[in-house]
């Protein structure tokens, strides 16, 4: 077969990937570092709508997320969130599954929902 | 009209109708990640082939006219947006970077994956007013790279087969 990739597009799609893999190690990596979650954001357009402190939950926790958007139902555990039910139509955030690092995100779309998980310093850090 | 405008505009619909195909088949595909936008991009096989056989102008003429339809047909209104704003910035770097730097249609596919997601993941951001929604754009970007690289591939494998003009 003819080779059909040339050096440009080597270098584009190797540039990208160093540029995505840096910006992944730094956000996991650097930022959280070492940090493990301790708290559940959840935020519907922009506003916050509930934040949970995991060490205060013992038994997994339903929280149900109902607002002009939609219907999104989280089930929050000690350390993970999951997104349970929800009413738009592609369900991607329950695809999703449960999220357990900090800086990790559940976005729904439609439903304008981000579900973040946040660790101690960080959210003293940014919101206080 | 002569025949050759009539043969262009039926072409150009008929590559419309492909990309609006192309996505709602790609829709009915189990995603890629569970990450909105997070998918295959196959409408930007249509782009590329638009763009090798009318140019620019053609090609982000038929990559909105598909935004715009596609979003009505099966994404809802709440789709649109995201949709639009990565098919605009999309297709126009695709056509600012076609036969340019020496990229085949590989890099240029990989350019119009990238900057889809990267404009998606900025609207989405503004829409839901939360910066957090960035924390998707590496992981995006990753997958368009992928994505793009075998669009691009496609494309070629079609262009070559087309018989010019």
């Amino acid at each position: 077969m003819r080779r059909v990739i040339t050096k440009a597009d080597r270098v584009l799609i190797a540039s990208i990937l160093i540029f995505a893999t840096v910006w992944l190690i730094f956000w996991n990596f650097v930022v959280f570092s070492g940090q493990s979650a301790t708290e559940v954001i959840i935020e519907v357009n922009g506003q916050h709508f509930a934040s949970y402190h995991l060490s205060s939950i013992t038994e997994p926790k339903t929280v149900e997320v109902i607002t002009e958007f939609g219907t999104n139902i989280l089930e929050i555990t000690h350390d993970s969130v999951r997104v349970i039910y929800a009413d738009c139509p592609d369900k991607l955030d329950i695809q999703a599954g449960a999220i357990t690092r900090p800086g990790s995100i559940i976005v729904c779309l439609p439903n304008r929902l981000v579900v973040r998980l946040g660790s101690h310093r960080t959210v003293d850090g940014v919101t206080f | 009209m002569n025949k050759s405008n009539v043969k262009k505009l039926t072409t150009i619909a008929i590559l419309t109708a492909v990309a609006i195909c192309l996505a709602i088949f790609e829709q009915m595909l189990p995603p890629i990640t569970a990450i909105p936008g997070g998918k295959l991009g196959l409408a930007n096989i249509v782009t590329m082939i638009a763009l090798y056989k009318f140019g620019g102008g053609t090609a982000i003429g038929i990559a909105v006219t598909r935004s715009i339809l596609g979003s009505l047909l099966y994404g809802g209104a709440s789709a649109l947006p995201y949709s639009l704003a990565g098919a605009l910035l999309s297709s126009i770097l695709m056509v600012l970077f076609y036969r340019r730097a020496g990229l085949s249609f590989i890099g240029i596919g990989v350019i119009g994956g990238v900057s889809h997601n990267i404009a998606q993941t900025i609207v989405a951001a503004a829409i839901l007013q939360n910066i957090y929604v960035l924390t998707y754009m590496p992981v995006l970007m990753i997958v368009a790279v992928f994505a793009g690289a075998f669009t691009g591939f496609a494309a070629i494998q079609v262009t070559k087969r087309l018989k010019n003009p």
